[in-house]
């Protein structure tokens, strides 16, 4: 957020008295120390470097302008601007100025403007700058030099001249000779000026002079000289340290010379930096930026000369994984590829993906495999790490790996599994390493990260498979620990697991709408999850509450009538009462999920707990969350008497095969959930829609398919067959979803109104494009079905969606995806008025009002309760037809049956 | 007992500015989460207590504060939040506080700043600090991590209400605080963002704040308050005051300010409100410690190296 905040343009005025850019990039505002006050620093964007570097003087006129532009002078003739992206930015300087110079904000010039008078100092001109003398180099002068040096660091321009002439001069040398004269005499006096002279030709942060010192012959000398800080009581034996205690491991043999030489100069110059400077503060982290860059090009190159060579990584990846490898010598190997990463953080992001697709070539991922199944820690350790590196820069890479590994090999030895397994036994009591683990799985399992490009479906193929393959291997411990009614094992160690665990899943909760909510309804997850609210440990109590928290959030009546139906609430309000009146983090937790379901008006649940709990929870009363849920439900108990005066609420409530909203818009294709009407009390016409659509959808499928065919250009997919679901071609179809619509899908969905654009697709084009003939649009089935969700991002084509899905589902077993996608191919057809727009939309003109359908563009509500009302006039008698086999219904029956573990056979997208 | 023994060794190394381990960190986090988790998030603290303002990691400093303010357990504390940040020992000081905390639970209390979090401190200093003192940040996540369990205010003996920032225009009653499910990272909006991050201002109602999180509130928003919740007192810290403390609106809210010569550069005292078991407010002023020696290079060279 910061960032375009502090985002500036700086300007200076040239000879034309006209503003010359000067570069973009961030302003901050810092105590320098070589400047001795408060700078401005502008910090380029593009490259890092310094733009400008500027101390707030304290008679310095600034001036504020058009509330985003900061003008001021510097010496004579040097004007200078800031023009800020944001006001905000502009405010936060401005006031730091003003306060630097003591005055008040408010004001717009921080000084009355003066004639410039005459003693202006002119020695911050670069050419009014005089050239530097540097003293003859001998003993006797050291303090001169000494002084000079430090003496000069104020100005950038004599510092300049300054390392013009130690680089002219040899002097670099010369000093390094009068050291070995001191350290011999021990002259510690000179010693100790010999120190500060080094010190400041640090803070001279000059590339340069960092070559010469850092050269092989002399930077043990300025290492030694670095030795002779005065204000420490004993010299620090870093040279002794660096030949001795330091050792270069040689892993496989070097052939270049020059490597080798730069690898150790680089050891050196990050001990110089981390060791033996002063550590560097918030204040001057700009001082020695030079030294940094060193560092940094340094390890640029070394990653590309190893890179580059073809053999010497060829012989590390034969001895990583043979056979015949000594241990220690196998550890080495692995720490030497940690470091090998860690250094290739440095290359730009070109160059990182050859440099991982090097490795990869190599078989990095096999070799990773192989240690984790070794019992050697410190080896896996490492091993995790430089998993952690790939991931991290391409989780799509290991996607692959894995999804490609599924196929030849067993569950129990893939990779993934494997790191989920070493998350699992984390020896370290503290779980260190799980909790780096359980970071690498997220990033695995983050679809924010996933491609979904033109060729394939990463999210769809690796979720699908990951639920299928690894999921259960995670859940493991959950399971284990949550048979009966309270947690069997409660020891600090398994909570901390659990909780790691758990936070996995409610991210899976948030991010994997379609996969985890078959998992959770067919694991009866949210039930076991609700066992550890019996933990002796807040912190995992507080997990657990998080998770169901995260599912109530969602606002999405196919898990909440799974928590009524499962009576989910009964452990909640337990532990809520357990708990007591303690104000505490669990009491707050737990009355803010009961303020969560009051405010946002969840009525399924408001209704649940009012009638299930109310005598428990009315003596509540220190908030007022329990008193305004109880009065929320009787209003509605009233309004609702009044609509229905025959219907008891109680009973509609429990009602399973019901049509029922989604609050939420889907957010891909894939995961888009069957949606069904809920707080209409009376929505049996809705399957009517599904079932006149159902023959639409084979040709909406086909017609997706050929999309797909074409674009993959793969085997030929019969097209009559019907939707294959439990097939390998489950997924093919899912890709059509991505390759056919899945961002035109997300366009239609994030721009309800939209006109097509002319030249996208025909299959992007909404109902209102241009290209579309007119007359299809209001018999599109999508304008008509029901729409459960409320988002403002929902609109008539989240309606197609929903149509097509009812329509797929009452067909056949296909999965909500597929549904998905015979949807957005019927709106497609629809839209373009396709070949079989025409049936279809004759059947749903007859299905539905006009009026009904041109309401449907407004707002969500309307669309809401416009359909609400079409759907009440329907006739009913469809209910069978509408019912979702694989989803709700039978699994919430099942589940009332108390045979909600064992995975349905009617439901093969669960177990596929 | 090897416990509390432990602890106590581990407090007087902190004392002398040095870190202590990073499992022992982890194990300390541990103690300090069972302990606050059991605590409101408007914390109930008996008066007499001591009430401090912002420390933003200038250790040396905070010695200063228990200098003049009294020891631990002898005097009883109240801190109301930026622990972390810009100073040079932000790791020292928050691990001592929590120290405190863990060894002298009813003593002590710490709520949360708007420092405390994730986001801010990585990029004003206790990430970088966390990295540079033990070479990863695993001690930033178990900081971070315990930051999220701090409480967000406390209210002495029911008449003066501490948060760090200031108002919310979605709290009128101290009961509202309560529903905050306060286990997360400080959020960009809402009420608990409010807390940590509002301004006074002298201005009626609620303003734009340019901090860009939280909002400026005026003076007859916090009458409104304090008659509501029958408290007489807003004590906060969050900005910067030269002279150490701060009054507002009459003495209707008051800034102490506990970090002297703040960012080492500011040239302003510090301040510390004593409340004794009347409530008799009583300011102590204090100057910043002498020089401070910039500590020993903590960062651990790795004795073998393949690259």
């Amino acid at each position: 957020m910061a960032d375009t905040r502090r985002r500036v343009k700086l300007y200076m005025l040239n000879e034309d008295r006209q503003w010359d850019d000067r570069g973009t990039g961030h302003v901050s505002s810092a105590y320098v120390e070589r400047l001795r006050g408060m700078s401005l620093l502008v910090r380029s964007e593009t490259d890092g470097s310094i733009l400008l570097e500027s101390k707030i003087q304290q008679d310095t006129a600034y001036q504020k302008q058009q509330e985003t532009l900061i003008v001021w002078s510097e010496a004579d003739n040097y004007d200078l601007a800031l023009s800020f992206q944001e006001k905000a930015g502009c405010d936060e300087i401005w006031e730091k100025i003003c306060t630097v110079q003591g005055k008040d904000p408010s004001v717009d010039i921080t000084q009355d403007v003066v004639e410039e008078s005459e003693d202006e100092r002119f020695d911050d001109m670069p050419d009014a700058a005089p050239p530097i003398e540097l003293p003859p180099c001998e003993s006797s002068r050291l303090e001169e030099i000494a002084e000079l040096f430090s003496s000069v660091l104020p100005s950038p321009i004599r510092r300049e001249k300054l390392a013009v002439a130690i680089e002219a001069e040899g002097y670099i040398r010369k000093l390094v000779d009068l050291f070995h004269m001191c350290e011999d005499l021990e002259n510690v006096d000179g010693l100790h000026h010999l120190y500060e002279i080094f010190k400041n030709i640090f803070l001279l942060n000059k590339n340069a002079l960092f070559e010469i010192m850092f050269s092989d012959d002399i930077i043990f000398d300025v290492i030694g000289i670095l030795e002779y800080d005065p204000t420490s009581p004993v010299p620090v034996k870093h040279r002794e340290y660096l030949r001795n205690t330091a050792k270069f491991k040689e892993v496989v043999p070097m052939t270049n010379s020059e490597l080798e030489t730069k690898i150790h100069q680089t050891y050196r110059v990050q001990y110089i930096q981390d060791v033996i400077l002063p550590t560097p503060s918030v204040f001057e982290e700009n001082l020695l930026s030079s030294l940094t860059s060193f560092i940094f090009f340094n390890k640029v190159e070394i990653v590309s000369m190893i890179q580059d060579d073809v053999k010497f990584l060829t012989t590390l990846f034969t001895q990583l994984t043979g056979e015949e490898t000594d241990d220690n010598h196998r550890r080495d190997l692995v720490l030497f590829l940690k470091e090998f990463c860690t250094f290739s953080q440095t290359l730009q992001q070109p160059n990182r993906e050859s440099f991982f697709k090097t490795l990869s070539n190599l078989g990095i991922l096999t070799s990773i495999e192989i240690i984790l199944g070794t019992d050697d820690e410190k080896m896996k350790n490492a091993a995790i790490d430089i998993f952690s590196f790939i991931v991290e820069f391409s989780p799509s890479m290991v996607r692959e790996f894995i999804l490609n590994e599924s196929i030849s090999v067993d569950d129990e030895d893939l990779l993934i599994n494997l790191v989920i397994e070493q998350m699992i036994n984390d020896s370290d009591p503290e779980l260190g390493g799980a909790v780096q683990l359980i970071g690498i799985l997220r990033l695995l399992l983050d679809p924010e990260n996933m491609l979904a490009t033109a060729s394939k479906t990463e999210k769809s193929e690796f979720l699908s498979f990951f639920y299928k393959h690894s999921m259960h291997v995670l859940t493991a411990p959950l399971f284990a620990n949550t048979a009966d009614n309270k947690p069997s094992r409660d020891d600090y160690q398994s909570a901390q697991l659990l909780g790691l665990i758990l936070e996995l899943l409610t991210f899976c909760v948030e991010h994997h709408t379609y996969h985890i909510k078959n998992y959770v309804i067919n694991k009866d997850v949210l039930r076991r999850v609700l066992v550890l609210l019996k933990s002796r440990h807040s912190f995992l109590v507080l997990c657990a509450l998080r998770f169901c928290r995260k599912i109530v959030g969602l606002k999405e009546d196919f898990y909440n009538r799974y928590i009524i139906n499962e009576n989910l609430f009964r452990p909640i309000v337990d532990a809520f009462l357990a708990n007591g009146d303690r104000y505490n983090l669990i009491n707050s937790a737990m009355i803010e999920l009961f303020e969560f379901i009051t405010s946002e008006d969840i009525k399924l649940l408001r209704t649940y707990i009012v009638e299930t709990f109310q005598k428990e929870l009315e003596g509540i009363k220190y908030v007022k969350t329990f008193e305004t849920l109880k009065l929320r439900y009787e209003q509605q108990r009233e309004k609702n008497r009044d609509k229905h005066p025959f219907e008891s609420h109680a009973a509609s409530i429990v009602r399973n095969n019901r049509f029922r909203r989604d609050a939420r818009a889907p957010d891909e294709d894939e995961e888009m959930w069957f949606s069904q009407d809920d707080e209409n009390e009376d929505n049996d016409s809705a399957p009517q829609v599904s079932e006149l659509l159902k023959s639409k959808m084979e040709s909406d499928l086909d017609h997706i398919h050929k999309l797909w065919e074409n674009k993959k250009a793969k085997e030929n997919q019969s097209e009559d067959s019907p939707p294959r679901l439990l097939t390998g071609t489950k997924s093919s179809i899912n890709i059509s979803i991505k390759t056919g619509s899945n961002s035109s899908l997300s366009s239609l969905l994030s721009m309800p109104d939209s006109p097509g654009s002319p030249g996208s697709p025909p299959i992007l084009g909404s109902p209102e494009s241009p290209s579309s003939p007119p007359s299809s649009s209001p018999h599109s089935p999508g304008r008509l079905a029901p729409t459960p969700h409320t988002s403002p991002n929902s609109n008539s084509n989240n309606l197609t969606v929903v149509a097509g899905s009812k329509a797929a589902s009452g067909a056949n077993n296909s999965t909500a995806a597929d549904a998905g996608a015979a949807a957005a191919a019927s709106n497609t057809e629809a839209a373009t008025g396709g070949n079989g727009s025409a049936v279809m939309g004759g059947t749903v003109s007859t299905t539905m009002t006009g009026g009904a359908a041109s309401r449907v563009a407004a707002t969500v509500d309307a669309v809401t309760s416009s359909v609400t009302n079409v759907v009440t006039t329907k006739t009913p008698g469809l209910k069978g037809l509408v019912d979702y086999p694989d989803e709700d219904s039978e699994e919430e029956e099942m589940e009332e049956e108390e045979d909600v573990i064992a995975p349905s056979p009617k439901r093969p997208r669960v177990g596929t | 007992m090897s416990d509390m023994s432990d602890l106590d060794r581990q407090i007087e190394q902190l004392q002398r500015c040095e870190v202590i381990k990073e499992s022992e960190v982890k194990a300390l986090c541990a103690k300090a989460r069972e302990i606050l988790v059991e605590e409101g998030n408007v914390q109930a603290v008996d008066a007499p207590v001591t009430v401090c303002g912002d420390i933003h990691g200038q250790f040396y400093d905070l010695k200063e504060l228990f200098k003049v303010g009294g020891k631990v357990p002898e005097t009883n504390y109240l801190f109301m939040g930026d622990f972390v940040d810009r100073g040079f020992y932000s790791v020292e000081t928050f691990l001592l506080l929590l120290a405190l905390k863990v060894r002298y639970p009813d003593r002590i209390t710490l709520i949360r700043g708007n420092h405390e979090s994730r986001q801010i401190t990585q990029v004003y200093g206790f990430y970088d600090e966390c990295l540079r003192k033990y070479g990863s940040i695993t001690v930033w996540r178990y900081c971070t991590e315990i930051f999220d369990y701090l409480s967000l205010s406390a209210i002495v003996d029911g008449k003066i209400f501490c948060v760090h920032g200031g108002l919310s225009p979605s709290i009128t009653s101290l009961d509202q605080i309560r529903q905050i499910d306060r286990k997360q990272e400080v959020p960009h909006d809402g009420p608990m963002c409010d807390l940590l991050w509002s301004d006074p201002e002298d201005m009626q109602g609620w303003g734009v704040s340019p901090r860009g999180a939280g909002f400026l509130f005026g003076s007859d928003v916090v009458n409104t308050f304090c008659q509501e919740n029958e408290v007489d007192l807003i004590c906060r810290a969050h900005q910067l005051v030269m002279e150490g403390y701060k009054w507002h609106f009459g003495e209707m809210v008051l800034t102490v300010w506990s970090a002297p010569n703040y960012c080492y550069r500011c040239g302003n005292v510090a301040a510390i409100l004593e409340l004794d078991e009347n409530l008799k407010r009583d300011f102590t002023i204090f100057e910043a410690a002498p020089q401070e020696s910039r500590g020993i290079p903590s960062k651990k060279p790795q004795p073998d190296y393949f690259l």
